[in-house]
C-alpha cells in the first residue's frame, strides 16, 4: 500500500527524525545501571490478593513519582555511593522479608515525642494501632486479616469489612499505607531520596546509615521533589494535624541504622522548619520508625465479635 | 548477588536497551519539557524495574512500556494540573513545534495535528512516529482493536485532508527531513 506524501512528511519530522536523536538517548543510559538500584517491592505479591479501590492508586502512584524522581535526583546531584546504598536496601528489604515485626511510628518536635501509630504484622496479615491523632481516629484499630478489613469504632465495637473494596476512602490510604510500610516500601523510596549516603560501623555491633535529602535534590525540578517528600512524610505521619511539620525545610537529614542481623532497626528523618512561625518551638521535626519483634511478634487475631459494616 | 537476581538485572538491560528509544521518543513528543520527559522515562522503567514479573515477554513488552509511559504522563501532567492545557495544544509535540520557525513544512504538519481530536492525534502518532500496530496502540490505550483501526483510519484521513488543503501544489522540498536545530 503506497504511503500519501502527508504521511510522509509527518514520519519525517518525527523526534526520532530529528538529528541528534540518537545522541540524545544516550542521556538516559545511566539509568540502565541506576534503575537497579532502587528497591524491588519484596512482598509485591501480597498487593494482588485484595481488590484495592481505584483512589488508592493516587497515593502508589505519588510514591512512584517520589521514587522516580529520587532516582533522578541520583543522577543529577551526584547520588549516593552505590555500596551504601546498596547495602541499606538489602536491609530493608531483610527487614520487610521477616514474617512477622512491628513498627511504631513518632514524631518528636520540642522535646515531646507523640506516637502516631503502631503496625505489626504476621505473615500477610497486618494490624495499626492509631495514636491520639490518626486518621483512624484516636486509639483505634484496624486489622487487615485473611483478606478481610476489621475497624475497631470509638465505642470499641469492631466493624467488618468483606475486603478493601469495601472500606470507603478514609479507611483505604491508612490500609494502603501499612501495607506499603510493611513492605518496605515507605522506607525504600525514602531511602532511594538520598543523597551522599554515608555507611558507618558503629561499636555495637549496628551499622548506621546517613544522608541527606535535599529539598532541591533535582535542580530546578526540586520543588515537586520536596512536595512528594513532604507528602509522603505527612503521610506517614497520619495524623496531619495542625502543627504538624509544612513549609520550607532546610533539607532532611535521614539515619538508618541496621542491626547486625542486617535488619533494619530504626529510620528517621530530621528536618528543620524554616517558617514554623512558633518562636516557642526549636522548629526541628525527627520522625522516626523503630522496628521491633522481628520474626516473633505473635499472631494477630481476628476480634471475638464484629458487626458487618 | 544471586542467580535469579542476575537474571532479573539482564532481563531489564535488555528490556532498557531494546525500548528505552521509543519510550523517550513517546515522552518527548507527549512532553514539553525536557525535564519532565526525564522523569517519565525514569518512572517508566521504574515501574518496569519494579515489575518485571509482570512485563509481557518478547514483542507484547513494547505496547505494555507504551501504556505504562502512557499513564505515567497522565499521572504527571493530573499532578502540575494541565493535562487539559496540554491536550489543547499541539506544543506536546515539541519537536515540531520547536522546528516551526525554521521550517514550513514543520508548521504545516503542526497545524494539521492540531485539527485532530487528541486521542485520534496521538492514535495517529504511535503508528506513523512510534511504528505501533493497531493491535499494540490497542493495548496502549485500553480499547478495543477495532476502536484502535477506525481512529487511526479517521485520523490519517483528516491529517491528510487538512495537510493537503494546506498547499494544492507542493514541492519536492516537503519530503526532505526537517533540517536541524530541533535538537534540545
Amino acid at each position: 500500500m503506497p504511503i500519501d506524501r502527508s504521511l510522509r512528511v509527518l514520519r519525517d519530522v518525527s523526534p526520532r527524525s530529528q538529528p541528534g536523536f540518537e545522541d540524545w538517548i544516550m542521556r538516559f543510559d545511566p539509568l540502565r545501571e541506576q534503575i537497579p538500584a532502587a528497591p524491588v517491592p519484596p512482598q509485591q505479591q501480597r498487593l494482588p490478593r485484595i481488590a484495592r479501590p481505584r483512589r488508592l492508586i493516587g497515593l502508589s502512584a505519588a510514591a512512584a513519582v517520589l521514587l522516580a524522581a529520587g532516582v533522578v535526583g541520583l543522577l543529577l546531584s551526584g547520588a549516593a555511593p552505590q555500596s551504601a546504598y546498596a547495602a541499606a536496601s538489602k536491609a530493608v528489604a531483610a527487614t520487610a522479608a521477616a514474617g512477622s515485626g512491628t513498627m511504631t511510628m513518632t514524631v518528636t518536635h520540642d522535646g515531646t515525642t507523640d506516637v502516631l501509630d503502631t503496625t505489626g504484622w504476621y505473615g500477610h496479615d497486618i494490624a495499626v494501632s492509631s495514636g491520639p491523632r490518626h486518621l483512624l481516629g484516636p486509639y483505634r484499630r484496624l486489622l487487615l486479616v485473611g483478606g478481610g478489613v476489621y475497624v475497631q469504632q470509638a465505642d470499641g465495637t469492631w466493624l467488618r469489612y468483606p475486603n478493601w473494596s469495601h472500606i470507603g476512602p478514609k479507611l483505604g490510604p491508612a490500609a494502603l499505607l501499612a501495607e506499603r510500610n510493611v513492605a518496605g516500601n515507605s522506607a525504600g523510596e525514602i531511602l532511594a531520596l538520598a543523597t551522599g549516603l554515608q555507611e558507618a560501623k558503629q561499636p555495637d555491633g549496628t551499622t548506621l546509615y546517613t544522608g541527606t535529602i535535599p529539598d532541591s535534590s533535582a535542580g530546578p525540578r526540586g520543588g515537586r521533589a520536596g512536595d512528594a517528600i513532604l507528602r509522603m512524610i505527612t503521610s506517614l505521619r497520619s495524623g496531619n494535624e495542625p502543627g504538624a511539620p509544612g513549609g520550607s525545610h532546610a533539607g532532611l537529614k535521614l539515619q538508618l541504622t541496621a542491626g547486625s542481623d542486617g535488619r533494619v532497626q530504626q529510620v528517621s528523618l530530621t528536618f528543620q522548619q524554616q517558617d514554623s512561625g512558633s518562636p516557642a518551638g526549636d522548629g526541628a521535626y525527627t520522625w522516626c520508625v523503630t522496628y521491633s519483634q522481628l520474626g516473633t511478634a505473635p499472631p494477630i487475631a481476628v476480634p471475638a465479635t464484629s458487626a458487618p459494616a | 548477588m544471586t542467580e535469579a537476581d542476575m537474571e532479573r538485572h539482564r532481563c531489564f538491560e535488555a528490556l532498557f536497551r531494546e525500548h528505552v528509544a521509543g519510550i523517550a521518543s513517546y515522552c518527548r513528543w507527549q512532553l514539553r519539557s525536557a525535564g519532565d520527559v526525564d522523569d517519565a522515562v525514569a518512572e517508566v522503567f521504574l515501574v518496569a524495574w519494579r515489575r518485571l514479573a509482570e512485563v509481557p515477554a518478547g514483542k507484547a513488552a513494547r505496547p505494555w512500556l507504551y501504556g505504562t509511559a502512557r499513564r505515567v504522563i497522565a499521572n504527571q501532567a493530573r499532578s502540575q494540573a494541565r493535562w487539559s492545557r496540554l491536550q489543547g495544544r499541539l506544543s506536546v509535540q515539541p519537536g515540531v513545534a520547536q522546528c516551526e520557525e525554521d521550517d514550513p513544512v514543520a508548521g504545516r504538519v503542526r497545524d494539521a495535528l492540531g485539527a485532530l481530536d487528541p486521542r485520534d492525534r496521538e492514535v495517529l502518532l504511535l503508528a506513523e512516529w512510534e511504528g505501533l500496530a493497531p493491535a499494540e496502540i490497542a493495548k496502549v490505550m485500553h480499547c478495543p482493536a477495532v476502536t484502535a483501526r477506525g481512529r487511526l483510519f479517521r485520523a490519517r484521513r483528516r491529517f491528510r485532508a487538512v495537510f493537503e488543503s494546506q498547499d494544492a501544489e507542493p514541492g519536492p522540498a516537503w519530503l526532505s527531513p526537517v533540517p536541524g536545530g530541533c535538537e534540545r
